[in-house]
């Protein structure tokens, strides 16, 4: 391969988009010229800066429009509501208006003390339109019945140490359906990391977290503890597995750090030839180096 | 490497899993909830692309709403055998690009990432090298940061779009090319031309 030929495909290189042969070809063309591996450096330089603009939106942003779709599907879908649950909405809002209907309308659990009232339907609390309507019948002596399923807010408060504390931080970590709540209890629990049954439900977050940025953040959380043999078994497998290239390269710099030559050349000449991740290969190759293993052949 | 082409995803291999078709099923049917629970695996993803792309808190939770309202409306033409997070990105590039557009033609300059609330995420933390422990290298971060931004302003639409997908999301080329409509090649060839461009752009500093 000419200097020409190699030059055109160092970016495409760089996002693991060649051919096997290709990729042979360029390395051999690398080796031996100069002037095109200071053309690599530099597109690696672009490519690396590029890496570090990317931007992660914030917990509360995701938290924030989740909230705004769940109020927009919820009116997308009112006018279909509005007909299966009231067939006469006219006549169902003069009952309401006067004391004595409302009083033979037996609310379950009500929550006509909420102060949210959509402005689209007045007189209408919000969350009956939403999902929170469970049945509604009528009594044989005429009265009503609409149950509503009741969400009640309780605050606890207490120290990180207090163990009723943190075994709700775990439950949140381990089963919240909300990313940014799993991401909080995480953040956390990551002053409590030297205690087993914190430093487990890591671990779990680390391998099973359906979310990257939870995963990173747990991992972060197990850096002081990159020697313990349980979290290197779990970085290790991460490295194998993760899908996400920013967990897997977190995962193989904490894995680095300590040269274990014993557990770590077969695991990296293992991940060099099939990670499509630069970094990743770059970092196993710098790691094999320092360990004076080859790279190995496949 | 291996010789024979991989899926790049898990989710690429599968298609629509058991769950997810039960999910999308009932959202058919008007369930909202389901949708919002289906949603839930690539909303994240969704909201990133657009926020890299945009650089604008305010302009990605707009194309957020619009992304998955769209998607919700179209359900009915959504084939069982079609994968989620293809048909996602595929209405959120769409949204995406519609912006970009509109943007070019209101030749404003894209607000910069330091203004948004997004957290920068340092994906290459080599311990070695701490940018922060140097005012030069900060200066020079900052400087390189500016240039980037132009660069990638320079970039045409459709451009932006493949270099984002392939760059931040690590989608395949394949992918990418099923998703616009176009073939992998040209996926390749946009890419390509982004990257070139990004180079002649940044030359000087590099
Ligand atoms: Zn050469």
């Amino acid at each position: 391969m000419n200097c020409e030929g190699t030059r055109d495909l160092l970016p495409l290189y760089l996002y693991g988009e060649l051919t096997f042969e290709q990729e042979e070809a360029l390395h051999r063309h690398l080796e031996q010229c100069p002037a095109c591996s200071s053309e690599f450096e530099k597109a690696r330089a672009l490519h690396e800066a590029l890496d570090q603009r990317r931007l992660e939106p914030a917990p509360e942003t995701l938290a924030a429009c989740r909230r705004e779709l769940h109020r927009r599907l919820a009116a997308e879908r009112r006018p279909f509501a509005w007909r299966f649950t009231f067939a006469r909405p006219a006549a169902w809002a003069l009952r309401l208006a006067s004391a004595t209907a409302l009083a033979a309308l037996g609310f379950v659990v009500g929550r006509w003390t909420a102060p949210t009232v959509d402005p689209g339907l007045p007189g209408v609390p919000a969350a009956a339109l939403a999902t929170a309507i469970r049945f509604i019948e009528q009594d044989p002596d005429g009265q009503v019945r609409i149950g509503i399923e009741e969400r009640r807010q309780r605050v606890l408060r207490g120290r990180l140490a207090d163990p009723a504390i943190q075994q709700w931080l775990l439950a949140a970590a381990r089963d919240a359906a909300d990313p940014a709540l799993r991401l909080d209890s995480v953040e956390l629990l990551r002053a409590r990391a030297e205690e087993q049954s914190v430093r487990r439900a890591l671990l779990e977050a680390v391998e099973q977290d359906p979310n990257p940025g939870v995963r990173l953040k747990a991992l972060e959380a197990l850096k002081p503890f990159a020697s313990d043999p349980a979290v290197r078994v779990a970085l290790a497998r991460v490295l194998r597995s993760d899908e996400n290239p920013g967990v897997r390269i977190q995962a193989i710099d904490l894995l680095v750090q300590q040269r274990r030559r014993d557990e770590l050349v077969g695991l990296l000449q293992e991940v060099i030839h099939r990670e499509e991740n630069n970094y990743i290969r770059l970092r196993c190759r710098q790691a094999l180096e320092e360990l004076n293993a080859s790279v190995g052949t496949f | 490497m291996a010789a024979e082409p991989e899926p790049a995803t898990v989710e690429e291999a599968q298609g629509v899993s058991r769950e997810e078709a039960e999910l999308v099923r009932a959202a058919q049917r008007g369930d909202t909830a389901a949708f919002e629970r289906l949603i839930r695996a690539y909303d994240r993803g969704v909201l990133r692309l657009a926020l890299n792309l945009l650089r604008s808190v305010e302009d990605a939770q707009e194309v957020y709403q619009e992304t998955f309202l769209r998607a919700y409306r179209s359900l009915s033409s959504f084939r069982a055998d079609s994968n989620i997070q293809t048909w996602l990105y595929r209405i959120a590039s769409n949204v995406c690009l519609d912006y970009l557009r509109k943007r070019k033609a209101r030749r404003e300059s894209p607000v910069s990432g330091e203004d948004g609330e997004g957290v920068p995420v340092p994906l290459l933390q080599v311990p070695e090298r701490r940018p922060e422990a140097d005012p030069e290298r900060v200066l020079a971060n900052r400087r390189l940061a500016e240039r980037l931004e132009q660069a990638l302003a320079g970039l045409t639409p459709r451009e932006r779009m493949v270099f984002e997908l392939r760059h931040y999301h690590g989608l395949r080329l394949r992918t990418i090319g099923a998703m616009m409509g176009a073939s992998e090649e040209a996926a390749k060839t946009c890419l390509y031309r982004a990257t070139q461009k990004l180079r002649s752009a940044l030359r000087d500093l590099l």
